[in-house]
């Protein structure tokens, strides 16, 4: 089963994906801040990340700048899962994709889908 | 402690609300908390990102923290249409972030410990809790509240930081240990008045500092919050000007001047009381001419008719104020009599007459204003305010009042106590006399000068407003059944034959200003 870290501090974000993914086959884990998250992948190492920007303690950029800087995390694809997403962002932070809040399930799987066969290729 | 005191004292931090800094004495205390009441709807969410938006603006860096209050996406979607919203500070210097997962867990200690975090890694200077009644749901008794409060405050304190915590109102259980705990208490309403919708602001407790107490009106548009503190309260917080022009103005009808003996005193308002059709408005039009000629700024504030349409009336008076209006010297500010705020229009009027120096306003009608004021009991209050503050910078006023009936043995005036806000009161009715239609102008009331005690009977043609001399031969003419008095006794000429032999000797009012 593919396993997924969904980090965002929106307790119904968290909990809504979380359930929607694992009916969709995936095993989730999840984190409500970058603290938290990298706490998460010290023991797990998912195919794919999904991050918010804006969190308490430990924003996105912050996380997504910490996993780059640790060779174990750097190859983990992440999407960022924004209000304020930007096209600018996948070179400025280098992500996977974006995703900007509020999005749909369909396009939400399409753009995993796409970014875990990119990652496998 | 000592910081905390002095920063209390002096520092203040801009709502970037112009209206609401005027309610608040110049803002928000730093370092205060502040709570923002209000129920669903009321605008509270809005008025805290407009200040926390502003305050970016100016430099400032904001921790936005809500509990269980909507996403953030869908807040952001719904502010996209708003002015001040900017996307481009979001995660530079505002930061909006949910505290309810660590609420749920830890409580409000542990709410409170990711606020102080938030504030200090951030260096925020203004932080707002949006959904405070999720965390009194966590309290089981108002103690905890009280101490959740206190703490905040500790640290906002120490951190130099500004709170806002917004809520729909407290658990009545607990009930509102917060509100004697904060720095102030904001509470917005949005009640409806007949069928019209109104929005109230009112600052319930503001420590350290005078405020404007009462309620305020505001509106919610495209460009965010506008509030307008209410007129009568200004008033009390400004002491009225002395008026130093002692020199009359020109009502722009030479026998009328005559009549107030040689115009009307500056500064001094004047009521133009009338039934609809008697030339209330080509009075209020000859005045703004006079004032052009002399080189003053004018401003013509009118419900009924749009612009274009009293600028045709003037013209057909041969009053040619167009050339005024596109070099900016004349203002007409035009409001249909829809849904308005009485306060708005007065506080668009009185900026424009201080940004231009305006010197003469017309407004036409009181009719309009009255019913932009909603509440029946503050008209004397609101007018006399209103008069008193156009005054105080420098404009001599017109106000155009309909009576309503064409024809009545009575005068009515429609507002009571009008000596709270006009000092002249000049009449306009038609009266049938001999089985004709007569103008009858007279002069009701005067404060700082004599006046004509004399009814005159006058005309509107193209040649503008022409006032004849004084009617000797005939009575009970204010009482709109006017009757000749030589008719009775002998064939005398009518008064519409002895008016049309005197329009020679009438002063014309007309003519291009």
């Amino acid at each position: 089963m593919k396993l997924l870290l969904v980090v965002d501090d929106e307790y119904t974000i968290v909990a809504t994906l979380t359930e929607l993914l694992r009916e969709e086959g995936y095993d989730v884990l999840t984190a409500n801040n970058g603290k938290q998250a990298l706490e998460v992948l010290k023991t797990s190492k998912p195919v794919c990340c999904l991050v918010d920007m804006m969190m308490p303690l430990m924003g996105g950029a912050e996380l997504i700048a910490a996993m780059h800087a640790d060779p174990t995390l750097a190859t983990i694809p992440v999407i960022l899962m924004s209000a304020i997403a930007r096209e600018e962002h996948l070179e400025m932070l280098k992500v996977a994709a974006i995703l900007r809040k509020p999005f749909g399930v369909p396009q939400l799987l399409e753009v995993l889908e796409a970014v875990i066969a990119t990652k496998r290729a | 402690m000592a910081t905390e005191k002095r920063g209390m004292r002096g520092k203040r931090v801009s709502s970037g609300i112009k209206g609401l800094d005027t309610v608040l004495s110049g803002g928000f205390l730093q370092g205060g908390v502040y709570i923002f009441i209000g129920p669903p709807g009321a605008g509270k969410t809005i008025l805290a990102n407009q200040i926390a938006f502003a305050h970016a603006a100016s430099g400032g860096r904001v921790v936005y923290v809500s509990l269980l209050a909507e996403s953030h996406a869908r807040l952001f979607m719904h502010m996209e249409s708003l002015d001040f919203y900017d996307e481009s500070r979001l995660a530079v210097s505002m930061n909006y972030v949910s505290g309810y997962t660590t609420l749920e867990k830890e409580g409000l200690h542990g709410l409170l410990t990711l606020l102080r975090k938030e504030m200090q890694s951030r260096k925020a200077t203004m932080l707002v809790l949006d959904g405070l009644v999720s965390a009194e749901a966590f309290a089981q008794t108002s103690l905890e509240v009280k101490k959740f409060i206190h703490e905040l405050q500790t640290v906002v304190a120490l951190v130099e930081c500004t709170a806002f915590l917004l809520t729909s109102g407290s658990n009545p259980q607990l009930g509102a240990p917060e509100h004697t705990m904060v720095d102030g208490l904001v509470e917005l309403t949005n009640d409806v008045i007949g069928v019209r919708q109104l929005r109230l602001l009112h600052v319930k407790k503001f420590r350290g500092s005078h405020h404007l107490g009462g309620t305020h009106c505001f509106d919610i548009t495209s460009r965010g919050v506008t509030i307008y503190p209410r007129l009568e309260a200004l008033v009390t917080a400004r002491p009225r000007g002395a008026r130093e022009d002692s020199r009359s103005a020109s009502t722009g009808i030479g026998e009328l001047d005559a009549m107030f003996s040689g115009g009307v005193s500056r500064a001094c308002p004047t009521l133009i009381l009338g039934p609809s059709g008697s030339g209330k408005t080509i009075v209020g039009l000859h005045f703004i001419a006079a004032g052009l000629r002399a080189g003053e700024s004018c401003l013509y504030l009118c419900f009924n008719e749009p612009p274009e349409r009293l600028l045709s009336k003037a013209a057909r008076v041969g009053l040619d104020l167009r050339p005024y209006v596109d070099s900016g010297t004349l203002q007409i500010i035009w409001h249909p009599s829809v849904d308005l705020l009485a306060d708005a229009i007065a506080h668009e009027v009185l900026d424009s007459v201080r940004t231009h120096s305006i010197k003469r306003v017309v407004i036409d009608s009181l009719m309009g204003l009255k019913d932009a004021i909603m509440v029946a009991e503050r008209t004397q209050r609101f007018l006399a305010a209103f008069t008193n503050e156009l005054s105080v910078a420098g404009a001599t006023t017109y106000l155009c009042e309909e009576t309503r009936a064409l024809f009545s043995p009575g005068v009515e005036v429609p507002v009571t106590g009008v000596s709270t806000f006009v000092d002249n009161i000049l009449f306009l009715r038609q009266v049938e006399l001999d089985g004709e239609l007569c103008r009858i102008v007279a002069v009701l009331k005067t404060r700082e000068s004599p006046r004509d005690a004399a009814l005159r009977q006058f005309t509107i043609s193209e040649k503008g407003m022409v006032i004849a001399g004084a009617l000797h031969d005939a009575e009970s003419i204010l009482t709109g059944s006017a009757h000749s008095t030589r008719r009775r006794t002998d064939a005398a000429p009518k008064i519409g034959h002895k008016n049309k032999k005197s329009k020679s000797h009438g002063m014309r009012g007309g003519g291009t200003p």
